[in-house]
């Protein structure tokens, strides 16, 4: 009889061991709550583009300007997606082009600059801002092109703290009136041949490129839907540098997949769908995983961040996560932040506004209006945040 | 039913691959959604089941009362259980279900599978069949007239 019991009863324990072992915690659920992409598909898009025509700008307009061509690149491409496109100078006052586009470049001339009027002997950066902005809807966009150079006086320190304060008040009234608003620098550069000015300081500069600024302002969504279709690294000759500022925003975004198993590793790798192109930030700087943060460092680790090049895909990028031991952890929130401040902005600023021959990538005050922009942009350090539970199946 | 057997195919994952386990999971790929440890499993039991009942039952000569007797089966067992896992995973393999949709390029792209892992597989059936062949001739043997004395 003990010979019958013993191996029975060890077989019983065997299998009692496996199914113990076996049964429940292997696998884990991810719930979250999805947000769509919002359809701006049907809106209409109103481009605004201002030119600024006064005396520094003349040196652009000579013959083989890469400006124009840059200009006449991307409005011609941009204005395939807007229901309207309006040509302006612009300097003390806005002064409508009446005319189309492919005429509004032939007139990119110092001749016609001059004929179109205003003060062209100063330029008010800041009331220039202040102006098209003040002139924005919220299906508005406008772009902004200038050599952005401030003409500062003798007491140059408080001129530029002024600056930057007033760049950003214009800005926070902007936010306060479309919370959506975005903003985009781009920095090129193109043949400059003819004066440089900067406030009582003039050169002649011959063979040389100098650095011109577009700025495009308008709702975020637009922006981003104009950058999908109209990437501005496409620009003709290419951009030099990029920055944008964006308010916080919800982040559409989805998970791959819901059901995960937990192998002997213990990890699990999760793939979140996200659309950033809503923070109108630049490929280097979204595909950075150091401007992703999780909650739970200890056990989540971003992976990578990379495009999505499928044209179908609702969302622009994928993050892939690893999580350590998901079955202890409840909730993750995923925070997105970009940097306010690129480095370039400062490379490229001169506070002297003299000397230009040494500092021919450098703009006069460049830092004290990009930084106005960026201080109305404080309170958006962080974009959006990505939240979803975990529990075990 | 699933899990568990899943589970106990999971011991030896690293033998045959993760992508391969998560594949039989039914999580990978969106041509193959539902857990094959079930299919795989069941059979591995039923075949170890009926070789056990042949040897013990249906055959039960004296002659085979030996350990060598009982071995000879076990064999039979594992080799059939071997091809058995190997040839059921092999044939999606061969069919282009082992794919996952790419979420970055948006394209169906090869699961990182190979016929080796595959082949690993077989033989990760083969020596779960061991154990329920064990199992299941120490639960059947004393009801034996001739091999009830096998394996021990």
């Amino acid at each position: 009889m003990k010979k019958v019991i013993i191996p029975i009863a060890l077989c019983i324990v065997i299998a009692f061991a496996i199914i113990f072992q076996c049964t429940g915690g292997n696998k884990i659920q991810i719930d979250w709550q999805s947000s769509q992409v919002s359809d701006i598909s049907k809106d209409s898009i109103e481009l605004k583009v201002y030119v600024e025509n006064s005396g520094s700008m003349d040196a652009y307009m000579c013959a083989g300007s890469n400006l124009k061509d840059a200009v006449f690149d991307y409005i011609s491409d941009v204005s395939r997606f807007s229901t309207s496109c309006s040509l302006n100078y612009i300097n003390s006052q806005v002064i409508p082009y009446n005319g189309d586009l492919k005429s509004f470049i032939k007139d990119l001339t110092p001749v016609s600059f001059a004929k179109a009027g205003g003060n062209r002997k100063n330029t008010d950066l800041m009331q220039i801002l202040d102006t098209i902005v003040k002139e924005q809807n919220c299906n508005t966009v406008s772009i902004f092109v200038s050599d952005c150079i401030l003409d500062i006086p003798q007491n140059a320190i408080d001129y530029l703290g002024n600056c930057q304060v007033a760049i950003k008040n214009t800005f926070n009234e902007a936010i306060s009136a479309n919370p959506r608003l975005g903003v985009e620098i781009l920095k090129l550069d193109s043949k400059f041949e003819g004066f440089w000015y900067c406030g009582l300081n003039k050169e002649y500069l011959k063979d040389v490129k100098r650095p011109y600024y577009i700025w495009i302002i308008g709702d975020q969504r637009y922006l981003a839907k104009l950058n999908k279709n109209v990437p501005v690294e496409e620009i003709i000759g290419g951009i030099k540098e990029y920055c944008a500022y964006s308010t916080s925003q919800s982040i559409p975004f989805d998970i791959e997949k819901k059901s995960y198993v937990i192998n002997h590793t213990g990890k699990i790798s999760v793939n979140l769908l996200v659309d950033l192109r809503g923070t109108l930030q630049g490929k280097d700087v979204l595909t950075n995983i150091s401007n992703i943060k999780t909650a739970n460092p200890n056990q989540v680790t971003i992976v990578s961040v990379n495009e999505i090049s499928d044209v179908n895909s609702l969302y622009s990028h994928v993050v892939e996560l690893e999580i350590d031991n998901p079955a202890t952890l409840r909730t993750e929130t995923i925070t997105f932040s970009y940097p306010r401040m690129p480095v370039w902005v400062s490379n490229s600023d001169d506070t002297t506004g003299q000397n230009v021959t040494n500092n021919l990538d450098k703009t006069t005050g460049l830092m004290s209006l990009i930084k106005g922009v960026s201080e109305s942009y404080k309170n958006y350090e962080v974009y959006g945040v990505v939240t979803f539970n975990l529990k075990n199946k | 039913m699933g899990e568990l057997f899943g589970s106990i195919y999971c011991w030896l994952e690293d033998f045959f691959g993760i992508e391969l386990a998560n594949y039989l999971w039914g999580e990978s790929s969106p041509e193959q959604m539902s857990n094959m440890y079930i299919g795989v499993g069941l059979s591995m039991l039923s075949i170890s089941l009926l070789v056990c009942v042949c040897y013990y039952y249906v055959l039960n000569h004296p002659r085979l009362n030996t350990w060598w007797g009982w071995a000879i089966f076990l064999v039979i067992n594992l080799v059939v259980n071997l091809i058995v896992g190997w040839q059921w995973v092999l044939k999606d393999y061969y069919a282009g279900f082992m794919v996952k949709k790419d979420v970055v390029t948006g394209k169906l792209v090869d699961l990182p599978i190979d016929t080796d892992d595959i082949f690993a597989f077989g033989v990760t059936n083969m020596i779960d069949a061991l154990i329920a062949f064990v199992i299941f001739s120490c639960l059947i043997k004393w009801w034996s007239t001739n091999c009830s004395n096998t394996p021990f």
